[in-house]
């Protein structure tokens, strides 16, 4: 299978069985319209709009919504109302630029309740930072695979939807055969630093409205699609050591590699991963 | 004569009133049993139909769940990587 890759969304974009540039211009729409760094992206206008109520593009629209249902499908846990809790964890511009150290802001639990969606127009009191990037690289990913016309797959740094089998590489060693959907992989390995004194991250606990102290390092997770693996393995993540059993509750293979470098893998996983798929 | 002729006159309005009343309740009960028989479940001829949901509300749970992939042991080396970005 050749592969082509590129870099976009701060992670490097590796596809097959498609044009790049096909890709490129899906992942560059969807970051120039969410970018929280860039200050002409919608998302930093409509944060930085001093208006209780504004138009959004439909573009804007259907991402809020898509975050609006992520956060109902798990529990309020992937949360699109905590960039001002990123903020707070010292993440305030692209990553290769953050500072070593410094103070750690006010902590900033969920505002979900204030976001209203009514058509085009959005309802949010002014100063409620959105963060949609939870679930825009997932629906950038997937917008790409739609596109796949023979077998390949369209990642981004790793989180990737396939047309037809792939074999990808696992946290921790291993690797696994992603026969259709998703595969996502959230974690602290890649992007953490210091604040405080202590070590923050981005994936954002909306109940304290900090970076979370779960056990794992790495969650990664296989769904129908790259955005439901994504949200699945933020919120088995954020769910500390419930997160192995709330994924069997919910039918999702996924494997945790703890802060040690252990292994665990829900029940779906173990067995699929051990057994031959049937001839089909 | 005259009283006979009465007589006959109120047996008459009688035997009519009679005969509408039977016509009405003949009427009314027809028309009960015919909606008994069609709306009240306890006494359709026609098998009982399982409760559904509506379908639009089928499609709005659906979409609010999360949805497993499939996955199965590798058989070659991995062209990509998985990891937290």
């Amino acid at each position: 299978m050749n592969t082509h890759s590129f870099r976009a969304m701060g992670c490097e974009i590796v596809v097959a069985g498609i044009e790049p540039e096909e890709v490129a211009a899906v992942f560059l729409r969807w970051e120039s319209a969410f970018s929280r760094f860039l200050p002409q992206s919608e998302l930093s206008q409509v944060n930085a709009s001093p208006r209780p109520a504004l138009p959004v593009s439909p573009l804007f629209a259907r991402a809020l919504r898509v975050a609006q249902r992520i956060a109902g499908a798990t529990g309020g846990l992937v949360d699109p109302t905590l960039g001002e809790a990123i903020e707070s964890a010292g993440y305030d511009r692209d990553f290769p630029l953050l500072r070593e150290d410094g103070e750690l802001g006010p902590a900033a639990p969920s505002r979900l309740g204030e976001v209203r969606l009514d058509g085009l127009v959005l309802r949010r009191p002014p100063g409620l930072l959105l963060d949609l990037n939870g679930v825009v690289k997932a629906l950038a990913v997937d917008e790409a695979a739609a596109a796949l016309r023979r077998d390949g797959f369209v990642s981004a740094g790793g989180d990737l939807a396939t047309h037809g089998p792939v074999d990808v590489g696992l946290p921790g060693g291993g690797s696994i055969r992603v026969l259709r959907g998703g595969l996502a992989t959230s974690g602290i390995s890649t992007r953490s630093w210091r604040r405080g004194g202590e070590e923050q991250h981005h994936l954002i606990d909306p109940r304290t409205g900090r970076p979370s102290r779960s056990p794992w390092a790495q969650v990664t997770v296989s769904g129908a699609s790259c955005l439901d693996a994504d949200a699945a393995a933020k919120a088995a993540f954020l769910l500390g050591a419930d997160g192995p059993g709330w994924l069997d509750e919910h039918g999702l293979p996924g494997r945790f590699v703890g802060r040690e470098g252990k292994i665990v893998e829900t029940e779906l996983w173990a067995r699929d991963a051990r057994e031959a798929a049937p001839c089909t | 004569m005259a009283s006979e002729s009465r007589i006959e006159r109120a047996r008459r309005r009688a035997r009519a009133a009679k005969v509408a009343l039977g016509a009405l309740t003949t009427l009314v009960f027809g028309v009960a049993f015919v909606g008994a028989k069609t709306h009240a479940p306890g006494h359709t001829k026609h098998r009982a139909r399982p409760l559904g949901a509506p379908v639009s509300f089928q499609q709005a749970v659906r979409r609010s769940a999360l949805r497993g992939g499939q996955v199965a042991p590798p058989v070659q080396p991995p062209p990509v990587v998985s990891s937290s970005s």
